[in-house]
């Protein structure tokens, strides 16, 4: 049961609706003070993929979306320099 | 009619339809020339080639005007309700409540291809971030963004969970833009385990009885809302009527499915079945001319199947079709190729199969929902398309993927590898996107290709 009641407090892009996500991450960046969002999702990963639109229109803060197959060395290289340069654009 | 069916382009059609208007064939209130619905901005058709009989005459004209019917069924003041990835049962339920029009919102998808992407709808989606990685069922959201494809439902229902990842995705999208969703979970159906009871669903698939408990709460909820948008309750009576007439339906696709698939000659071409047979899952917005639709068709296969008529000639190739097409000029290139299709498989074979009526209406709608192929495993949905091959002495068979879509980039290769080893026939794979122009020749040359390794076979 607590299992259960764990998996269901995962605010996951993939639940319906997953307004909770959404509730979850207001919560975030006003405790964080966060000035921009890294957006990372599984290149083939329908789920998180369909989120970033909304997510820009949604935040109100500069987001980087990133995607990436997860496990290559050109994959981590180029989201390195662009996450180095979404920090040098919020500088 | 008498003498040989033939295929005929669009044009053609409306000088025969004079030609039957002039012989005092009558029609329905949507009844009219195909071509006007090029005025519409439906261009595809020009290109396409239909069947010449008044039932098929009827069949598009029923199709192509759904979008006034729905208007319609508004303006009457009945409430329509979109059942968004439902394959075959909400719009069951919703059709027992006599003041209640369902429709499939997903039908959107083939709007880029009737319309040859002139509607926008694609852009649209991209513009809100669902682009060509998702399946072209995302034309669905620029519809909703345009509404000038269908009236804004007034209750919009989506089933979640072991349902298409893509359509899930983009329903979730289609939320956040401030369209409510009522959202109901079917779960990835599985065996019973030991110690459970286990159930055979309608179509011969299993699973636990919990999992149709599970489904059957989920369909209460549905229930509730429809009544709340109906304004009336939806008892077990209504239910039990409501089953018994998509039961009609699906009972002539099932006599129609038989003759077109087993005939010696093929007695109606493999596009206006594919219409024919999706009229299963949302009845095109009116239940009860669905029924005479089919009926008509079922008369016209039956004279020919009778007077041994057809199309094409007995020697060929029979296909067995997995997957609908996103571009329906397809289903004439395999006519062209020398193919017919004997036996299908798009995605809702379910929705062929009678709804159980020795169960309550509720238990019976629960285990045809789990019964979705979709619901369940690769392997599950090609025992499915073996029994189907054999039983309509398919000779080989075609999956048809549709891009973007992922289950499609997974099931393709295990449905095959189980086909070739259990039935020993060819199978191709081919992708089919909304206009397929580009890539025709090499279509072509495949589909040929299979056809001919069909006949080489028999030698």
């Amino acid at each position: 049961m607590e299992l259960a009641e764990a998996y269901f407090s995962i605010p996951d892009a993939s639940r319906r609706p997953n307004s909770e996500l959404y509730e979850w991450l207001k919560v975030k960046l006003m405790e964080t003070g966060a000035r921009g969002v890294v957006f990372h999702h599984y290149v083939w990963c329908d789920a998180w993929r369909a989120e970033l639109a909304r997510l820009k229109e949604w935040v109100g803060l500069p987001v980087l979306g990133l995607d990436s197959d997860g496990h290559s060395e050109t994959s981590l290289a180029r989201s390195q320099n662009r996450i180095r340069a979404f920090l040098e654009m919020l500088q | 009619m008498t003498g040989e069916p033939r295929q005929i382009t669009l044009n053609q059609w409306d000088r025969e339809y004079d030609r039957l208007r002039a012989a005092g064939m009558s029609e329905p209130v949507y009844g009219g020339p195909l071509g006007r619905h090029v005025a519409d901005g439906d261009t595809r058709l020009l290109k396409l080639r239909y069947d010449d009989s008044p039932a098929a005459l009827r069949l598009w004209n029923f199709l192509l005007t759904e979008e006034n019917r729905l208007q319609a069924a508004r303006d009457r003041g009945k409430k329509l309700v979109g059942a968004m990835k439902d394959l075959g049962t909400v719009p069951v339920m919703a059709y027992s409540l006599d003041n209640v029009t369902a429709f499939y919102p997903d039908g959107a998808w083939w709007i880029p291809c009737v319309m040859e992407l002139n509607a926008g709808l694609l852009q649209i989606a991209d513009s809100l971030g669902i682009d060509e990685s998702f399946c072209p069922v995302r034309a669905m959201l620029g519809a909703f963004v345009t509404e000038a494809h269908f009236p804004i439902p007034d209750l919009l229902t989506c089933s979640v969970g072991a349902t298409c990842d893509d359509f899930s995705a983009l329903a979730q999208r289609l939320n956040g833009l401030g369209h409510p969703i009522l959202w109901w979970e079917i779960p990835h159906r599985r065996a019973a385990e030991p110690g459970e009871d286990a159930v055979t669903l309608p179509g011969g698939f299993s699973a636990p009885r919990s999992q149709i408990e599970f489904v059957q709460s989920e369909l209460n909820r549905v229930r509730a809302a429809l009544e709340e948008t109906a304004g009336r309750s939806l008892d077990d009576k209504m239910l039990a009527n409501g089953i018994a007439k998509a039961n009609r339906v699906r009972r002539l696709l099932g006599q129609l499915r038989h003759l077109a698939f087993t005939a010696p000659r093929c007695p109606m071409p493999a596009l206006e079945m594919l219409i024919a047979e999706m009229l299963a899952i949302h009845f095109c917005s009116d239940q009860d001319e669905t029924i005479r639709v089919l009926e008509e068709l079922l008369d016209e296969v039956s004279r020919r199947v009778a007077a041994g008529t057809g199309h094409l000639s007995t020697d060929a190739a029979r296909i067995f079709w997995v997957n609908p097409v996103a571009d329906l000029q397809v289903m004439n290139l395999l006519e062209d190729s020398g193919g017919r299709v004997c036996g299908t498989e798009y995605l809702f074979a379910h929705a062929l199969d009678p709804i159980p009526t020795t169960l309550s209406p509720m238990e019976a709608l629960a285990q045809m929902a789990l019964a979705d192929p979709m619901a369940g495993s690769a392997i599950d949905r090609a025992a499915r398309i073996v029994a189907e091959i054999r039983r309509f002495g398919a000779e080989a068979v075609l999956v048809s993927r549709i891009p973007g879509a992922s289950h499609c980039a997974l099931e393709g290769e295990v449905i095959g590898a189980i086909v070739r080893e259990q039935c020993d026939v060819p199978v191709l794979e081919i992708e089919v996107p909304s206009i397929t122009d580009a890539t025709q020749a090499t279509l072509c040359t495949r589909l040929e290709a299979l056809v001919e390794t069909v006949k080489e076979k028999r030698q």
